[in-house]
């Protein structure tokens, strides 16, 4: 099944561009030969089984791999120091020191990123009930998960990069929390990259969809039209287009 | 704050566990010393004291290392390499973080064995005649053995960080692969040194004077040093340094 729907705005470079990219881990291809043009000011859902190329991705796309073959743009920029400074990239599991409190980690970050606003941070440690003297190795995996969202929310990056932002929250908290990322705390034209396996819980908040199935892009297109044509939710495309 | 600076100062806060460790070794160290003034002799002792000064360059070589390794070990190398900062950057703090453990560490040495040098007239010793020396003529000395030192342990740190930074332009066999880089840098940097200063040899010398026991007593003798090693020196360590730097910052995968 191959649907393709995209949305382009004519008057600056996509906020990502990737040109059959491609990386390899030894034999193994995580990626193999990937389109993609994403425009700004979009929820983009990335969505595929363990093992499908989006971890690598989404990595690529924040600068912390290089690919083996073709190009990767980010705001019409080869990754770099540049683009880093418009990026927030949320990886999966805890990538923060655990000898920080969660205040000296928000004030780390806003060292590099002056875009990080610390009223905005106050507000969003209540919401996700983190205290600013915790360690980060104190915090159990859901705060952690939390607290990558606390620094992530609280700066103003054109674009945030985040891998299985929903791991390790408890059930009751995800709606709470994806409504955050989409809502209230959201910045204007802040384009969002969230690679999930909670399509069902997530599926609400996506603009457009992009599976990957083995390093491919099975299906891409944008959510509601992709709903409408083939009269399935996403999470039942899920099973269809990655089986 | 600055970048560089704040990334410096989280060096340094993750070096505090290693430092305090060193400052109680050193410091009981210097306890067993005292106890042994009797048996072993007090400028024995006192010179036992100096001895820490040795392993501290290999551990300021093993910092920075360590550094670079526990970004990987604790998996909070995608967070520091998604920070708006060059890989120099990166590098750079790290082996000025590992150079200020040994500074500190290296002056906490001699302040110790200074006071317990100051201390030998209470167990009844003469100060050594130390005060002969002309301090005006052994100011060259000082200044070459500290830079040659500090050189030292800048070398072997920035071999360290580019030896586990080639492990992980790949992502199969990073400890074979780093240590393999270990071995050929160690072989590349001295054998390479050695030819390429050959071929400079015709720059001058450079003539300072070294303390130096004899008969005599505390004397100094004059010392000569080839200006071709010290620049190849500084040439092989910007090169590294650039080398390490481009890696952490492109090929490195985290």
């Amino acid at each position: 099944m191959s649907i393709t729907v995209q949305e382009h705005n004519q008057s600056a470079p996509p906020v990502v561009q990737l040109t059959n990219l491609v990386k390899r881990y030894g034999l193994n291809k995580a990626l193999n030969g990937v389109d993609l043009t994403i425009e700004g000011g979009k929820v983009v859902g990335l969505l595929g089984h363990n093992g499908s190329g989006k971890t690598t991705m989404l990595k690529i796309i924040a600068g912390l791999r290089s690919p083996s073959a073709g190009t990767v743009e980010v705001f019409g920029m080869a990754p770099g120091v540049r683009t880093k400074q418009r990026v927030a990239f949320l990886p999966e599991v805890n990538a923060y020191y655990d000898w920080m409190s969660v205040d000296y980690l928000i004030d780390f970050v806003k060292s590099f990123h002056p875009d990080l606003n610390w009223d905005r941070a106050e507000v969003l440690k209540k919401f996700m009930g983190l205290k600013g003297n915790s360690k980060v190795g104190a915090l159990s995996k859901g705060q952690q998960a939390r607290l990558k969202l606390v620094i992530g929310l609280s700066r103003s990056a054109d674009l945030m990069l985040l891998d299985e932002p929903l791991a390790g929250i408890d059930p009751p908290s995800r709606a709470r929390i994806l409504q955050a990322l989409v809502g209230e705390f959201r910045q204007e034209r802040q384009t969002l990259i969230i690679s999930t396996h909670e399509v069902k819980e997530a599926e609400p908040i996506f603009d457009h969809v992009v599976f990957l199935r083995e390093g491919r892009i099975a299906l891409e297109g944008n959510a509601e039209a992709l709903r409408a044509e083939t009269g399935r939710s996403m999470e039942e495309l899920f099973g269809e287009v990655l089986e | 704050m600055n970048m560089f600076v704040s990334l410096y100062l989280k060096e340094l806060r993750a070096s505090r566990n290693i430092f305090l460790i060193c400052v109680a070794v050193i410091l009981g160290c210097d306890i067993f010393l005292v106890t042994r003034t009797a048996s072993w002799g007090y400028w024995n002792a006192m010179a036992a004291s100096l001895i820490p000064l040795v392993p501290l360059i290999f551990l300021g070589m093993v910092q920075a290392y360590l550094l670079i390794n526990d970004e990987w070990k604790a998996g909070t190398a995608p967070f520091l390499r998604s920070l708006p900062i060059s890989g120099w950057g990166i590098v750079s703090a790290k082996m000025l973080a590992a150079f200020t453990v040994w500074v500190a560490l290296s002056l906490i040495t001699l302040a110790f064995s200074g006071i317990f040098y100051a201390c030998a007239p209470w167990f009844s010793y003469e100060w050594l005649p130390l005060n002969l020396l002309p301090w005006s003529r052994l100011i060259a000395f000082i200044v070459i053995f500290v830079l040659g030192i500090s050189g030292a342990v800048l070398f072997g740190s920035i071999i360290a960080q580019m030896t586990f930074l080639l492990g992980r332009i790949v992502n199969r066999f990073n400890k074979l692969i780093s240590t393999v880089a270990s071995l050929v840098l160690v072989y590349v940097t001295t054998k390479g040194g050695d030819w390429l200063a050959g071929l400079l040899s015709f720059l001058p010398k450079i003539t300072f004077e070294a303390p130096n026991t004899g008969e005599g007593g505390l004397t100094l003798v004059k010392q000569t040093l080839p200006t071709a090693a010290v620049f190849v020196f500084v040439l092989e360590l910007v090169l590294l340094f650039l080398a390490a730097g481009w890696i952490m910052g492109k090929k490195a995968e985290s």
